[in-house]
């Protein structure tokens, strides 16, 4: 019974690079360290006998939660990295992704209002970078993570020649 | 492809300046507070009884020279604006230490707003806000200009940028609407709105609705002044749905006369080098104050009791045809019906709190919260107050409010996506409303009335008035029977000719799941949802900005997914949800090839232009995807 929406026909469908996998890993440990040591203070202040008023169990629950879902998180990214795509069609690019939650956009090339490419410390560190495709909508907004700095380069090159061809008004 | 005459853009625009009277317009809250507190000073000082003597002469000299300071500044924040409209661009400059210079091109005008809040009313006084896509964070305004000035610069403007060739002997009405052209007429009915396929043009060809349109319609027919010819022909939808598609041809007598009316109005309107501001200009400009002051209090008489001495706000000016006026008591019974469930929950609220609370808490709480509805219904009724919409060749034209007026014209091409809504409450008088994204307008609140109030195109209105706004906004709707479609879209509660939820995903919205669902025309995608409030939305192929499906774990199990087509920021929602996942994808795909293909075929920029002869080689295709450009 259960239908998983099919992505749209495309001759090259194309991943992102695997070493995202490693950046998000990295990104997501940090991220999940800071709240961990955050709810941890209750339970240190409590086990130092500071705070003795304060409930045990919710002094463990709390950063266990926190910890259960860092590992969860930790196990899917593999898997949402792998689901990142992107294809070049011939009228429009097509940027798929997700695991559990699957999203699709397409966008024709002669909407594309500008193409951003962005590189934080870690993407930069593993020479990566980021591509964000923007139209005229808030809404459709498509952006490709992951991509190798040059990949990167050469798809903004290929995305605004292509829109030029087909620039339309609004 | 269709550059203004070479030779106008030779020639240097002179720069212009907006009238003195501005700074006032904008200051006026402040020279009120700095006299009331002048006054007030003053006053206290005579009640106390203390000496006013020096104190009096010091005030006064204070006073004095602030507001000779205050003139001053006034006068040099008017010295340096200015601005002037070039055959492609219209540039605003101002400053005085800090000086900006905007630039608009006229090809990427969304809308033209004529704005006038009371005390520019007062003056006689207009704003001019142009929405331009490319202009970025907002709108460019020219403010105050006189109201004359204002409305033939919106025509100007309008004119230019749907890229009507004046050069070639022809308005900008006689351009857009091409096929009234007797030669054109064969090639012109390419246009593809015969009578059969304006919005309106159905009801005529089949059923007789029109005939029982309320009255109110019909009285705004026969007002005086009302310049629409064919007074033997009732004022229906005959002639409203001929004439309300640029696109369409009117074939009858009525159509051709008033083809000739329109186009006599137009030669002096776009005669060159903008001779009618000049002469309206040199009107007032050298008449003696006693006459200025007479005719100053004639037309704000005039302007405050309805008829119009601008033409901005009157009905019928020459070269447009009226479609809906919204009556009073009908605006404020739908207004009253929007705020019931508010009250209801008001009167739920109220009876918990006495229950529950001291009698203390229950005041407090009650009263402010009731007094808030109030400001929601006079925004209502302020600015649906005496609402009009009119076809003109260059798009849709509205008109409201009661202190403020807002005169707004929407060109057609200029529509990201319309809504034609029936909240549940107004569903027993068949009342529906139609709000519209235009780029430019969404987003971003303004002043009072927010993007959403300036986004509606028909406050309250039954079907057929809803049905003769999307004839003007949507003139090819690609669907052979338009009427029924909106007809069925609105009303019907089963699946018809829409593709809708499948029946394995009822539990995901078990109200509206036989509804909601989508269908795509040759022109346009239409969107169904809703099942006690009903609602269907109107996205143009030559609109679309992309599409998005996306399909959480619930959604899995029910086999379906949501799906948006993307438009530009605006009040009308364009997802359907709730699609079969195999239907999803294949309506992406096919829906991004249409819209690319559509895109290809249009000339957005200059929607006039392709009635004019120099369209180019894709003339023929534009004329066939004719009128959603």
């Amino acid at each position: 019974m259960s239908k998983v929406l099919a992505d749209p026909p495309a001759q090259n469908w194309q991943r992102v690079s695997p070493k995202l996998t490693v950046v998000e890993e990295l990104s997501g440990g940090i991220a999940f360290l800071i709240i961990l040591l955050a709810t941890a203070v209750p339970l240190v202040l409590h086990a130092a006998d500071v705070w003795p008023g304060y409930p045990a169990w919710l002094a463990w629950s709390v950063p266990a939660v926190v910890l259960v879902i860092a590992v969860i998180s930790a196990i899917m990214v593999p898997f949402r990295v792998r689901s990142r795509r992107y294809a070049l069609r011939d009228d429009d690019i097509a940027v798929a992704r997700g695991v559990i939650f699957h999203r699709l956009e397409v966008i024709p090339y002669g909407r594309i209002q500008y193409v951003d490419v962005k590189e934080g410390p870690l993407l930069r560190g593993f020479g990566l970078c980021e591509l964000q495709v923007h139209t005229a909508s808030p809404d459709a907004h498509p952006e490709i993570k992951g991509l190798t700095a040059r990949d990167g380069a050469v798809l903004r090159e290929e995305l605004s020649r292509r829109g030029e061809e087909r620039l339309a008004g609004l | 492809m269709t550059a203004p005459e070479p030779t106008a853009d030779t020639v240097e625009t002179p720069w212009e300046r907006v009238h003195p009277l501005t700074p006032y317009v904008r200051g006026w809250v402040f020279l009120v507070v700095m006299i009331f507190g002048a006054g007030r000073q003053l006053l206290d000082r005579a009640v106390q009884g203390e000496g006013v003597g020096v104190e009096l002469r010091w005030i006064a000299i204070i006073t004095g020279a602030v507001a000779v300071v205050v003139v001053l500044i006034f006068w040099w924040q008017w010295r340096f604006t200015r601005y002037r409209i070039t055959p492609t661009q219209v540039q605003v400059r101002r400053g005085i230490v800090f000086r900006s210079e905007r630039n608009a091109r006229l090809d990427r005008v969304q809308s033209v707003d004529i704005a006038r809040p009371l005390v520019a009313r007062i003056l006689g006084l207009s704003e001019l806000r142009f929405e331009v896509a490319d202009a970025g964070q907002s709108a460019l305004k020219l403010e105050y200009l006189r109201a004359g000035d204002a409305e033939v610069l919106r025509r100007e403007i309008l004119a230019r940028a749907a890229g009507v060739q004046r050069a070639a002997g022809r308005g900008p009405l006689a351009a857009s609407a091409g096929p009234r052209d007797p030669r054109q007429a064969p090639d012109g009915g390419g246009a593809g709105t015969g009578p059969t396929a304006g919005f309106a043009a159905g009801p005529a060809a089949g059923t007789a609705v029109p005939a029982d349109r309320p009255a109110p319609g019909t009285a705004w027919d026969r007002a005086p002044g009302d310049g629409a010819p064919g007074e033997g022909t009732p004022h229906d939808v005959g002639a409203l749905g001929d004439a309300a598609a640029p696109g369409g041809a009117p074939t009858s007598g009525d159509g051709a006369a008033q083809g000739e009316h329109a186009a006599s109005g137009t030669q002096g309107q776009t005669a060159p080098g903008a001779t009618a501001p000049e002469a309206l200009r040199a009107d007032t400009g050298r008449q003696r104050l006693p006459e200025r002051g007479r005719e100053w209090a004639e037309r704000m008489a005039a302007d405050f009791s309805g008829t119009d001495p601008y033409g901005t706000m009157a009905g019928g000016t020459e070269d447009e045809t009226p479609l809906v006026a919204v009556p009073t008591g009908r605006l404020i019974g739908s207004v009253i019906l929007r705020v019931i469930p508010w009250l209801l929950a008001g009167v739920l609220g109220i009876i918990a709190l006495i229950i529950w609370a001291p009698p203390g808490v229950f005041l407090s709480a009650a009263v402010p919260w009731l007094a808030g509805l109030l400001p929601f219904v006079w925004r209502g009724i302020n600015a649906g107050y005496g609402f009009r919409a009119a076809t003109s060749p260059d798009g849709l034209r509205v008109r409201h409010g009661l202190t403020e007026t807002q005169h707004r014209t929407v060109p057609p091409g200029r529509v990201q996506a319309i809504s034609v809504h029936a909240p549940l409450l107004w569903r027993p008088f068949g009342w529906v409303y139609v709000q519209a994204n235009v780029a430019g307008y969404g987003g971003r609140e303004d002043r009072q009335d927010g993007a959403n109030s300036r986004s509606v195109l028909l406050p309250v209105g039954t079907l057929e008035d809803a049905a003769q706004v999307l004839t003007a906004l949507l003139p090819d709707p690609g669907v052979a029977d338009p009427w029924e479609l909106v007809q069925h879209g609105m009303l019907a509660k089963d699946a018809g000719r829409f593709t809708t939820t499948p029946r394995r995903a009822w539990w995901l919205s078990p109200l509206a799941w036989r509804r909601q669902g989508f269908l795509a025309t040759t022109t346009a995608l239409v969107l169904r949802t809703g099942r006690l409030g009903r609602r269907l939305v109107f996205v143009p192929h030559a609109r679309t900005q992309g599409l998005l499906a996306s399909q959480g774990w619930l959604a899995r199990l029910g086999g379906v997914a949501d799906v948006a087509v993307a438009t530009t920021a605006g009040p009308v929602g364009t997802g359907i949800p709730h699609v079969a996942a195999e239907v999803a994808g294949e309506l992406v795909a096919s829906q991004v090839a249409r819209a690319a293909q559509a895109a290809r075929v249009e000339d957005t920029n200059h929607w006039g232009a392709r009635w004019d002869g120099g369209a180019g080689p894709e003339a023929g295709d534009a004329r066939r995807h004719g009128g959603d450009a």
